[in-house]
């Protein structure tokens, strides 16, 4: 395709576009929507993610202890729980260092307001594992001092657990609805563009006649699906980016969400994002237009 | 220029187009198809278009064996025709000179080229002062001359015509006959489908008379035979 071509596909595309306007609008919007969810899902999986390789980092398991046992109680647990194979460190949590960590977690005293004193946080040990892989060692271990002054043993790789089910779960549910909404983008386009297709049939065959290829006829009809795709998935992209640069900005007024996660910064999301929707949207525009005119090119 | 080698076209449903038809038409020669309405004169037409197989036969146009060319290939094949309808077929929403330069412009040459060539056709065809009129600003013979000068701007060396004069008035009609006349004496060859018996009569060519799907009679010069 020379320049000259170039112009010719173009200005013919863009003349059909504004003609079937209304059709288009839909078309994009259609786009959009799919390549939006498409952007949610990524935001949401890539966060998850990213959760879990933090949690991974910093696996413990922690050994909460009852509130009427003594001193020299605790040491006796602090010991037993040394001697468990693959135990590395552990650590005393006092009620004070409880109360300590919560306020440091959720930044406003007010949960704990006229409970100061009354130790309303339980004692804890914290214990560290060589590896993640003895973590369930440990955790058995752990669980037969349940009713011998330890009440509750929680092993964060519960929590890890069901993040990736739920990670899982997320790609699982959006790949089937990215690939549905892609399939009704490509339908809607396909739509659009045999509008313009049946309103230029004449001239098409008239094309065929005076011997055009199969290439000259169907590239305008192509830079409209890719214009259509392309508009789509930037309506897309910049809807997404505005609404993960405020959620991003919530971090810091929402303590709780500052406690759960660590958001990942826009450019990180975005690096990937904005040339996977561009190229998304442009391979539903193809599809759809190639789909719509290849029945009219055996005249 | 056209040969025909045995060829029979036989449709989806039984119906017979053509049968056994072999024929052998030289550079130059201006022939007319004659025949009653589905006597096959529109078969053979679509045929030498390729805008139908053949279910048997080979169909030859300038030495290239035209029955076994790929799809790809069937756009190189229609640059050597020209092609006009008995319903014109413009573009209703381009000038006289966009529809003479579409058909340029379809198979890539510049725009230079074209401002060269579309001038000279259209004052061939006696429509270089309608150059800037849309189709329905003109007349039936007009817009027929427009769809000539399409047919002739590439330069064609064979010009095939189903029905020119189908919706014209005889005057009209005579016009456009005169301007194909012109064409072909500057050496295209003309295969015209027809039902006008006058014109047949009148311009004593080679005349083909189909019936059935069969040649019937096929002469050197001759005129419309009432009998077929």
């Amino acid at each position: 395709m020379n320049i000259r071509n170039f112009k010719h596909f173009l200005g013919e595309a863009l003349r059909s576009i504004f003609k079937n306007r209304l059709m288009s609008i839909a078309s994009v919007i259609t786009v959009a929507s799919c390549l939006l969810i498409l952007a949610l899902s990524y935001s949401v999986i890539s966060n998850l993610d990213h959760m879990l390789s933090g949690l991974s980092n910093d696996l413990e398991l922690s050994a909460f202890l009852d509130n009427d046992i003594s001193d020299t109680e605790i040491d006796a647990i602090r010991d037993e729980i040394l001697r468990i194979d693959h135990v590395v460190d552990i650590h005393f949590v006092s009620h004070q260092e409880a109360e300590e960590r919560f306020q440091e977690r959720f930044g406003d005293g007010n949960i704990l307001r006229g409970l100061e004193g009354r130790n309303a946080l339980p004692r804890s040990f914290d214990i560290r594992v060589n590896s993640v892989e003895n973590q369930e060692f440990v955790k058995n271990n752990l669980d037969l001092l349940i009713g011998r002054g330890v009440t509750d043993v929680v092993f964060v790789e519960d929590v890890a657990e069901s993040f990736v089910a739920l990670s899982r779960g997320l790609q699982i549910g959006s790949i089937t609805i990215i690939a549905f909404l892609s399939a009704v983008s490509a339908i809607i386009i396909m739509n659009t563009i045999k509008l313009t297709v049946n309103s230029r049939k004449n001239e098409i065959n008239i094309m065929k006649y005076v011997g055009a290829t199969d290439w000259f006829i169907r590239w305008p009809f192509i830079i409209e699906g890719v214009l259509i795709g392309l508009f789509g998935a930037l309506l897309a992209v910049g809807v997404s980016l505005i609404a993960y640069t405020r959620v991003v900005g919530y971090e810091a007024d929402i303590p709780l969400i500052n406690f759960l996660t660590d958001f990942m910064p826009t450019s990180a999301i975005f690096a990937f994002l904005i040339p996977f929707c561009v190229l998304l949207g442009v391979a539903i525009g193809v599809v759809g237009s190639t789909i719509s005119i290849r029945k009219h090119l055996f005249v | 220029m056209i040969y025909l080698d045995n060829v029979t076209k036989i449709y989806g449903n039984g119906a017979v187009g053509v049968k056994n038809i072999s024929l052998d038409i030289k550079p130059g020669e201006f022939v007319f198809i004659v025949g009653s309405s589905g006597s096959g004169k529109s078969s053979l037409m679509k045929l030498l278009l390729k805008e139908r197989e053949p279910t048997t036969g080979n169909i030859y146009i300038n030495n290239t064996n035209i029955t076994v060319l790929s799809h790809k290939e069937i756009p190189y094949l229609r640059r050597q025709m020209g092609v006009v309808f008995q319903d014109f077929r413009l573009l209703p929403n381009k000038t006289v000179y966009e529809n003479v330069a579409f058909a340029m412009q379809v198979i890539g040459c510049s725009p230079r080229e074209i401002r060269r060539s579309v001038p000279a056709v259209l004052a061939m065809v006696g429509l270089q002062r309608k150059a800037k009129a849309y189709p329905n600003q003109l007349s039936g013979g007009e817009q027929q001359r427009t769809a000539l000068a399409r047919a002739i701007v590439n330069k064609p060396p064979l010009l095939i015509a189903d029905e020119p004069t189908g919706n014209l008035d005889p005057d009209t009609a005579w016009e456009i006959m005169e301007i194909l006349d012109d064409i072909n004496y500057m050496g295209t060859t003309i295969v015209l489908a027809t039902h006008a018996k006058e014109i047949v009569d009148y311009m004593q060519k080679r005349v083909i008379t189909i019936k059935n799907g069969n040649v019937l009679r096929d002469i050197e010069k001759g005129g419309y035979d009432d009998e077929y």
